[in-house]
C-alpha cells in the first residue's frame, strides 16, 4: 500500500466526527491495510476517551457571584480610569521618594566629608599654642644668624654646634578625612617679636654684607623652607646695602 | 449602558420568565434585549452557556475554581461589551473566543509565575516533555467505573501537557464537538491550520496514552 494513499485515508478519518460513516473508498482501504486499520482503531478509542470527559457543571452560586461582580462595577471605564490614575500616583510617589532619599544621602555624605578633622600639630607631645607659630629653624647663611620665632621660642643660634635637627610634625588622621593644613590668619594679629635688649644689640643692625636675608622656616609638614628676602628700601635711604654699593652704618 | 447600583437590579437567576423568553429565542435576540436593559435576557444567556464555558475553561486550565472565575469574567465582558457586539459571527463563537483568550492568558500567567505542580517534580532534566506521574495503584479494581475514571483522569492530565495552540482546537473538536469552521472562527485562524493542529494534538495524545489504547 502506498504511503500517499495511507496518509490521505488517515487525514480523511481524522476529519470525520466520531460515529460518522466512512466513504466506500475509506472502508475498502481499511479492509486491505492493517496499519491504517490499527491506526483507525487507536484513534477511535482515543477520541472516545477524550469525548467521555464531558461537560463540567458550573457551581450553584455561579449566578449570585456573577451578579455581585456586575453590581460591583469592577470592569467599567471609570474604575479602569481610577485604577490607572492610582497606579500612576503610586509610581510617581515612589520615584519622588527615591529621589529624595538619594539626594539626602548625597548631602549627608558631603557634609560628613567636609567636616574638618582635628589636625595634630603637636611637637614633642605638646599641643600647639594658638599664638605660637610653627617651630622656626634658623640657618646660618654666613657669619650672622637671625632667627625668628615667638616670645618663647625665639633664640639665636650662634654656632653650628647648636644647630638642632628639625622635628617633623607628623599628622595622623583617618584616611577618609581630608587634611586641611591651612589656617586663616587674616583676622588675627601677627606675633610681636620682643627680644631682650641684649639680644637686640646682637641682632640689629643687620650686617647683610652683600647678601640677602634668608630665613628658614618649617612648613606644616615639618619640611624646612628657605625664604630669601630682598633688600628693603625706604625712599632713598638704604638700610641694607645692595651688592653694588654700601650705605653708611647707622645712617637712616 | 447604565451602570448597576445594586445586586437586585440583576434578577436573572431567580425569576426567569420562561414564557417571555422561550428556548427558541436566538442568542442574538437575547443580546439585543440585554443591550436595551433587559436583565432577564442576559440571565437566559448565562443559563445557556455557563456550563459550556466553565467546562471548556476547566479543560483548558485543569483548575476548576480558576475556571469558574474565568467563566464569570467571560460573562462580565459580554455584558460590558454588549453595545459593541456585532452580529457577523454566532454568539457562541463570540463568547468562546472571549473564553479562549482568557484561558490562554491565564496559562501564560502561570508560565510566568512558574507554579510548582505535582507533575513538575517529575520533569526530566534534559528539558524534554514531562512524563505523567502515574504511580501504580495497589488497590484492587472495584468495577469498570473506576477504570473509566482513571482513564479520564489520565487523558485530562495528558491534555494539560499539550501546548496551548494544540489544546484549544482539540478540546473544541473532540470534547465540545464543534465544527472546523466554527473552531477556525473562534481561534481566528484558517480551517487548514485547525485541522493540522488537531491532528498533531491527537498524535501527541496517542503517544502519551499508549497504555490505555
Amino acid at each position: 500500500m502506498s504511503k500517499t494513499t495511507c496518509s490521505t485515508i488517515r487525514s480523511q478519518l481524522d476529519e470525520l466526527m466520531l460515529g460518522d460513516p466512512h466513504s466506500p473508498e475509506v472502508s475498502q482501504h481499511l479492509r486491505e491495510c492493517d496499519a491504517c486499520r490499527d491506526f483507525h482503531e487507536k484513534q477511535r478509542k482515543l477520541r472516545q476517551i477524550v469525548g467521555s470527559l464531558g461537560t463540567v457543571s458550573a457551581p450553584a452560586d455561579f449566578d449570585f457571584r456573577l451578579r455581585s461582580k456586575l453590581a460591583s462595577g469592577k470592569s467599567n471605564g471609570s474604575y479602569q480610569l481610577m485604577r490607572t490614575f492610582r497606579v500612576f500616583v503610586q509610581r510617581t510617589a515612589a520615584v519622588a521618594a527615591a529621589v529624595v532619599i538619594i539626594v539626602g544621602a548625597l548631602f549627608l555624605v558631603r557634609e560628613f566629608r567636609n567636616s574638618n578633622p582635628p589636625i595634630d600639630t603637636a611637637v614633642d607631645n605638646k599641643p600647639p599654642s594658638k599664638t605660637a607659630p610653627a617651630d622656626v629653624e634658623s640657618v646660618n647663611p654666613g657669619n650672622s644668624q637671625v632667627s625668628k620665632g615667638t616670645e618663647e621660642s625665639a633664640r639665636v643660634a650662634g654656632d653650628k654646634e647648636n644647630k638642632t635637627v628639625p622635628k617633623r610634625n607628623v599628622t595622623t588622621a583617618p584616611r577618609n578625612n581630608r587634611l586641611l593644613a591651612s589656617e586663616d590668619k587674616a583676622s588675627s594679629r601677627a606675633p610681636l617679636i620682643r627680644a631682650p635688649q641684649q639680644a637686640l644689640d646682637q641682632i640689629f643692625p643687620v650686617d647683610a654684607s652683600q647678601q640677602s636675608l634668608k630665613v628658614s622656616l618649617l612648613d606644616g609638614r615639618g619640611n624646612p623652607r628657605t625664604i630669601s628676602l630682598p633688600t628693603v628700601t625706604f625712599g632713598s635711604q638704604r638700610v641694607v646695602p645692595t651688592a653694588t654699593s654700601f650705605a653708611p652704618k647707622g645712617v637712616w | 449602558m447604565d451602570t448597576l447600583t445594586s445586586i437586585d437590579e440583576l434578577g436573572f437567576a431567580q425569576a426567569l420568565p420562561t414564557e417571555a423568553l422561550e428556548d427558541t429565542t436566538s442568542d442574538h435576540a437575547l443580546l439585543e434585549a440585554t443591550r436595551s436593559g433587559n436583565q432577564d435576557a442576559f440571565g437566559e444567556l448565562v443559563n445557556r452557556y455557563r456550563n459550556q464555558i466553565t467546562s471548556y475553561i476547566y479543560r483548558m486550565t485543569n483548575d476548576y475554581d480558576g475556571a469558574v472565575d474565568l467563566a464569570q469574567e467571560t460573562f462580565v465582558r459580554v455584558y460590558r461589551a454588549a453595545d459593541r457586539y456585532q452580529r457577523s459571527y454566532a454568539f457562541s463563537t463570540y463568547i468562546y473566543r472571549i473564553a479562549t483568550n482568557l484561558a490562554i492568558s491565564e496559562l501564560r500567567k502561570r508560565k510566568r509565575r512558574k507554579l510548582v505542580s505535582l507533575t513538575g517534580f517529575f520533569q526530566p532534566s534534559d528539558g524534554s516533555e514531562p512524563k505523567e506521574f502515574n504511580p501504580p495503584d495497589e488497590r484492587p479494581l472495584q468495577d469498570c467505573e473506576l477504570v473509566d475514571w482513571e482513564r479520564r483522569t489520565a487523558v485530562q492530565r495528558a491534555i494539560g501537557t499539550l501546548p496551548e495552540k494544540y489544546r484549544a482546537p482539540l478540546i473544541l473538536r473532540d470534547v465540545d464537538g464543534r465544527s472546523y469552521d466554527e473552531i477556525a472562527k473562534i481561534l481566528e485562524t484558517s480551517e487548514g491550520t485547525v485541522k493540522s493542529r488537531i491532528s498533531r494534538a491527537r498524535g501527541f495524545l496517542r503517544e502519551k496514552m499508549t497504555a490505555y489504547l
